[in-house]
């Protein structure tokens, strides 16, 4: 045995609760190396000390003041802990007893999962109702065929009599072809 | 004590607590007879401040008489664990509050600055001893009084349980709610810890 393995069998060696052999150990490294031999004592000096001191008796007033306390402590009971599941839920989780922190887990998760869904087709059926609604979006996407096929005029009929749309059309046309290429059709 | 005489008192406390249930104010009389000087004890010597530890030693009190009827008398040592439980709760909460204090005013906070002198004033004199020895003896029990406020809390805690209140490893173990094994090792720690503080008090040559 080390002299740094040594002190952490010190409180079982003065307790006399190792097993033979190790006892054992102990004991000849101790007589062998006087500073292991010496720190020893120091421990078992100190515990002693600890052991011997002395009880703190209360005050005269302890029995007075808790007399006191607990008289107010009958008069006034403190208000009944309620579980906070239980004043949201009610009998509901009364019934369902121990299992309420499991249930009330489990429903969570659900509550969280059916948010993440709802706002994953509330982002999807966005983006294909904007294509739908939009006129702009389906005009670009008209024009584009336009452009493919051929190099004749680019809009159609019903917005060459309207200005106005032509011109928001034309300021419209670029953003919406970048952001279209940038995020694979959505917004 | 022999161990027949410890299981009885044990089953007296279970008895007293059964007592307590069925509403007797006089059985809860003899628990706080029987107890508050360990609580107060116990308390202090974790502390290093008797008013505080008499403080929260009635606080432990009052919490063991709400709770009394939530209380299942199991025999063995639950009633001893129980009760240290609850004091071990409210001295943490203290020992916190002491903490975050120092922390916010960067001083020494007056139940450190008093820390063991009245709980040294108060010990009684042996009469066995000269007045000189009986110096000594207060002097050493002020260092160790020290040494002990000196430990972190996760040492202090079992060391005072075990070597002054006497606990069995076991009884600290249901106490702390810690593995038998995290409470010998901290204890031994904690010990090792208190060896080093007291050299200059202690010597071996006194052997």
């Amino acid at each position: 045995m080390s002299c740094t393995t040594i002190e952490d069998n010190f409180s079982d060696y003065l307790e006399d609760s190792l097993p033979a052999k190790l006892r054992q150990s102990v004991a000849d490294h101790l007589r062998s190396c006087p500073n292991c031999q010496r720190e020893f004592d120091l421990f078992q000096q100190s515990v002693s000390a600890l052991q011997q001191l002395p009880e703190i008796e209360p005050s005269a007033f302890f029995d007075t003041d808790l007399q006191i306390q607990l008289a107010l402590t009958e008069m006034m009971p403190p208000p009944e802990r309620v579980p906070i599941l239980d004043q949201v839920g009610g009998k509901f989780w009364q019934l369902i007893g121990s299992w309420r922190w499991v249930v009330s887990t489990v429903l969570a998760f659900v509550v969280i999962a059916v948010y993440l869904m709802a706002t994953r087709i509330d982002v999807v059926l966005v983006s294909s109702s904007e294509k739908q609604s939009n006129p702009q979006v389906q005009s670009i996407e008209k024009r584009d065929l336009v452009d493919e096929d051929s190099d004749s005029f680019p809009f159609s009929s019903d917005s060459m009599f309207d200005p106005a749309v032509e011109i928001q059309q034309n300021y419209v046309f670029p953003t919406v072809t970048y952001s279209a290429l940038s995020t694979g059709g959505r917004l | 004590m022999p161990r027949n005489s410890i299981e009885n008192e044990f089953c007296l406390d279970d008895r007293l607590m059964l007592q307590c249930q069925k509403g007797e104010a006089e059985a809860f009389n003899q628990i706080v007879q029987r107890h508050r000087t360990a609580l107060v004890t116990f308390i202090a010597r974790l502390l290093g401040d008797r008013e505080t530890a008499e403080d929260l030693a009635q606080e432990s009190l009052l919490r063991m008489y709400r709770a009394a009827n939530r209380y299942k008398a199991e025999g063995s040592t639950k009633f001893t664990t129980w009760m240290y439980h609850i004091a071990s709760n409210l001295c943490k909460n203290e020992l916190r509050n002491r903490n975050r204090r120092q922390r916010h005013f960067m001083v020494q906070t007056d139940d450190q600055l008093r820390l063991d002198q009245d709980l040294i004033a108060t010990a009684p004199a042996d009469p066995a001893l000269q007045p000189d020895q009986q110096l000594v003896k207060k002097e050493q029990q002020s260092a160790v009084q020290n040494a002990i406020s000196l430990l972190p809390e996760t040492y202090r805690l079992p060391l005072v349980l075990r070597d002054i209140q006497g606990l069995s490893y076991n009884q600290v173990s249901a106490t702390l709610k810690l593995p038998l094994g995290t409470v010998k090792s901290r204890i031994n720690r904690a010990r090792l810890m208190l060896k080093d503080l007291l050299k200059p008090v202690v010597s071996p040559t006194e052997r």
